[in-house]
């Protein structure tokens, strides 16, 4: 079933890619470029997922995934990120991440990871 | 053995010292003006070095030395500037000419009396006796660059051992002349040196080794990054660990226009990290990533810095990993100048609390030269030495 999905990322070129890797599968319902953005547009879309980059200027995805989590402690948040060291992704987890995909992407990956977090929510 | 930083800086000065005399004996002998643009201290393999030569074409005259210091000297020029010097030593001769017999001569006497003169001040500063043998004369048509470099200069001969290079890049300005004067001292010359210069702090030679084959590694997973985002098959060319002098940081590369990335990293270590693409290259890599939006350059710009990004993320991975610690990247800041510009403001900022900086490199080329990446990574000084020390056998 397709989700409704909202994509952060300050690379315009990653959210393309992404919206393109998630095109016929869910919706993606909105884009932010930072995570106050992120938290504003969750607020506003409840998205059933969202897509989070960790290093982003102005507020980082680790922060923004924990006020998303304060708001909706049931929210599915992914992070995706570039960052595949361990203490990242444990301090990802401590901010209530379900879920990581690393960069570069590869569409099946991506996929299992959003089916995976909704399997889990379900 | 163990190096320190105390040590690699007094190399570095002796190297310098060494080298503008060097600079001096051709002044004196051929009335070119000739300088010092930049000394380092590098650490990386035979292999490494060798690729160097063999991509820049290079000539070179080869001189060993042995007695109180044991190893190789090689001066390198390229063909054009060989041609160049053979001109203003005599004009009218090719250096590159099959009968250029005369030729030969003139620049096996330049190395002879350039690396001679080298090879004094590090025999003077270490209050011994050194002999140099003689002059050898190497070009593209013999089997090796570095055939001449046998085990003798090198731990175990072998292309995969780590070696301590002293490189000094000279210029003759008027002339267009450059070329570059290496020293490659056995492991036990090394030891003599570093046991003259003191050991405070010292660290043991296979920590710097272990941190050589770390950068080599995230070269490794930078180019297996690139190529599963682009679908590009990439190699990693090069990946070196070189001490330099701050100011000579931004005379490490050239004046080219190159476009990618600059990003700051914190941790242990903190540092600049650059990711830059020749001009074509980077238009490459942005096709690659975007077919059929070429005319989209605001999307193209992304593509690139979201390269830098993963490029980086895959370069830094493996030490946090390996150094057991986090490594924070900052967002990609994307760059369109000349090389030398780049990293100047980056070598700048380091300069305000050293005076020397390690400098990693590592270039990422494709077999068909669809795009080559260089990386240039500049931790804090004594952030690395933290690190290095984490690497130490006994740690």
């Amino acid at each position: 079933m397709a989700s409704k999905v909202l994509v952060v990322d300050d690379s315009a070129f990653m959210r393309n890619l992404l919206k393109q890797l998630l095109e016929g599968e869910h919706e993606v319902v909105g884009e932010a470029e930072n995570g106050v953005e992120a938290v504003e547009l969750y607020r506003e879309l409840e998205p059933d997922v969202v897509t989070m980059d960790v290093v982003m200027p102005i507020r980082n995805g680790i922060e923004a995934t924990s006020e998303i989590k304060s708001l909706d402690a049931g929210a599915s948040v992914i992070m995706c990120t570039s960052v595949g060291q361990e203490e990242k992704m444990r301090e990802a987890v401590e901010a209530g991440a379900d879920g990581y995909i690393t960069k570069p992407f590869q569409k099946p990956n991506v996929l299992q990871a959003i089916a995976d977090v909704i399997q889990a929510e379900a | 053995m163990n190096l320190d930083v105390r040590s690699l800086r007094t190399f570095s000065r002796l190297a310098h010292s060494g080298a503008e005399k060097a600079a001096g004996s051709l002044t004196t002998l051929a009335g070119i003006d000739t300088y010092v643009n930049v000394t380092k201290v590098e650490l990386g393999t035979k292999a490494d070095v060798e690729n160097e030569f063999a991509e820049r074409d290079l000539v070179s005259v080869h001189i060993g030395f042995s007695g109180g210091l044991d190893g190789h000297t090689v001066l390198a020029f390229s063909p054009e500037s060989a041609e160049r010097l053979v001109d203003a030593l005599m004009p009218g001769i090719n250096a590159t000419d099959a009968e250029g017999e005369l030729a030969e001569s003139s620049l096996k006497e330049v190395a002879n009396i350039m690396l001679g003169g080298f090879i004094d001040g590090w025999a003077d500063y270490l209050d011994t006796t050194v002999d140099i043998t003689t002059p050898t004369y190497v070009d593209d048509e013999n089997d090796g660059p570095l055939d001449h470099v046998d085990a003798e200069g090198f731990e175990n001969g072998g292309d995969d051992e780590h070696v301590l290079v002293f490189r000094n890049q000279l210029e003759a300005a008027d002339n267009a002349i450059e070329f570059d004067l290496y020293m490659v001292p056995t492991a036990s010359s090394i030891g003599t040196i570093v046991e003259a210069s003191g050991e405070d702090g010292a660290l043991p030679v296979e920590s710097f080794a272990a941190f050589s084959e770390m950068i080599n590694d995230g070269a490794n997973q930078a180019s297996e990054d690139i190529t599963a985002m682009t679908g590009i098959d990439t190699t990693v060319e090069v990946s070196r660990l070189s001490f330099v002098p701050i100011e000579g940081v931004p005379m490490s590369l050239t004046d080219a226009v190159r476009r990618g990335v600059v990003l700051e990293f914190s941790g242990t270590p903190s540092g600049y990290i650059a990711i830059l693409f020749d001009e074509p290259s980077a238009e490459n890599i942005a096709s690659s990533l975007l077919p059929g939006m070429e005319g989209d350059e605001a999307m193209r710009q992304s593509a690139i810095q979201e390269i830098g990004n993963i490029t980086t993320s895959g370069f830094l991975d493996g030490w946090a990993n390996a150094l057991e610690t986090t490594i924070d990247i900052s967002p990609p800041k994307h760059v369109h100048d000349i090389g030398s510009a780049i990293i100047d403001p980056l070598a700048t900022d380091l300069a305000q609390s050293q005076e020397y900086a390690f400098l990693i490199d590592s270039t990422i080329r494709t077999d068909d030269d669809e795009f080559t990446c260089d990386i240039y990574a500049l931790p804090d000084e004594t952030e690395l030495r933290k690190a290095l020390r984490k690497l130490s056998p006994a740690a």
